[in-house]
């Protein structure tokens, strides 16, 4: 899986969180979205999108990282924020 | 872990350009001009009484072609009504209905003419008569602007109740339209112009003092609570009740920009709008 940050029209940070505008859209991100709105301005392969957050946040033992990432992936996909890729870099 | 909430802005309608003979007026909102032409059967009545609610938005000659067409038809006329929000051109019988029509659609042009260059909010706003520090309350349609705006502008000078839009030097670009008044038995609702309603007259420069979000609970019986709000929670509240927002260039700056040279927002929990005139007082001065 290829994900891909689908630009906004404008976007603030602060503190960690992120506001992005699409259109008429407005869309709030924690900390955890606001990162991986930014190791996906280029397309990335979920893996290494993984070990990005994992390099950002830490991998604490109760958590699951993988699945946790692949949550907020399909969460941001479903709210327009990013794009999952096939492996030619297509939709 | 919830990593995101959404929130939807409101995109005006539109309407195309018409020709057509009758005579014209034009409509000064938001620093532009609607040109209307009136026409039909009652024509020099409907033009009477345009004249008459919109006193505070006249702007003197037309120039350019009409945006919108308007006919008050005769009873017995035989020409089809046509009363769609979204036609640029309307044929009533109903004088009350049309100017109520007449009203909606002008608001939507004026925002379409300033979208993306100026923030606009669905709110209304006051000025003091003698500084020019203004309100802008902003609040989702149907919860009582246009009731407050009746309350504080029987005080403070009266800038609009329904649209507010603000430049890049905090100037507000008055839209004193006519108010939509319900009568007494509250069965029709009817086009009021704020002069007949004795609203004081605005200020020259009004200027963006504080934005505010209310929030009207009106079964309940409370005095005003005010809080400020977070930045991201207040633009959070704003965005939905703002216009064209996406299409401004670095429109999520400019809406934060704004609440950082005015703000805090403050949220302000209601129930009568004769309790917000202390409120206003104390933001915006006691009214002379």
């Amino acid at each position: 899986m290829i994900i891909r940050l689908v630009p906004a029209s404008d976007q603030l940070s602060r503190e960690g969180e992120m506001l992005l505008l699409y259109d008429e859209l407005l869309v709030r991100l924690t900390a955890l979205g606001a990162a991986i709105v930014e190791f996906t301005t280029e397309p990335i392969k979920l893996s290494d999108l993984i070990d990005r957050l994992v390099g950002r946040f830490g991998s604490p033992p109760e958590i699951d990282v993988a699945a946790m990432t692949r949550a907020a992936v399909n969460d941001l996909k479903k709210q327009g924020v990013v794009e999952i890729l096939d492996e030619g870099g297509h939709p | 872990m919830c990593v995101v909430s959404r929130f939807q802005t409101s995109v005006p309608g539109s309407s195309g350009v018409l020709g057509g003979r009758g005579r014209s007026l034009a409509l000064r909102g938001l620093g532009v001009d609607v040109v209307l032409e009136v026409s039909g059967d009652r024509a020099k009545e409907l033009e009477g009484r345009l004249r008459a609610v919109w006193s505070r938005c006249l702007a003197g000659d037309p120039s350019g072609p009409p945006q919108l067409v308007a006919r008050l038809l005769d009873e017995d006329s035989a020409n089809p009504e046509s009363l769609n929000r979204m036609d640029s051109e309307l044929a009533s019988r109903n004088l009350l209905l049309l100017l109520e029509r007449i009203s909606q659609i002008v608001t939507l042009e004026l925002i379409k003419l300033r979208a993306g260059e100026v923030l606009m909010f669905h709110a209304g706003a006051v000025s003091h008569p003698v500084t020019g520090r203004s309100l802008v309350y902003v609040a989702e349609s149907r919860t009582g602007k246009t009731t407050l705006s009746q309350v504080l502008g029987s005080a403070y000078g009266y800038l609009t109740d329904e649209t507010v839009a603000v430049d890049e030097e905090l100037r507000i670009l008055p839209y004193p339209k006519p108010l939509s008044v319900r009568s007494v038995d509250l069965r029709e609702r009817k086009e009021t112009s704020p002069d007949e309603l004795r609203l004081v007259p605005a200020h020259s420069e009004p200027r963006v003092e504080r934005l505010v979000y209310l929030k009207r609970h009106p079964d309940a019986d409370m005095e005003p609570r005010v809080q400020e709000l977070d930045l991201f929670d207040a633009i959070e509240l704003l965005t939905p009740q703002t216009s064209s927002l996406g299409i401004m260039d670095q429109g999520l700056h400019r809406l934060a920009d704004l609440i950082e040279r005015t703000g805090p927002v403050l949220q302000i929990d209601y129930s009568e709008a004769e309790t917000l005139l202390p409120v206003a007082a104390s933001l915006i001065g006691e009214a002379p």
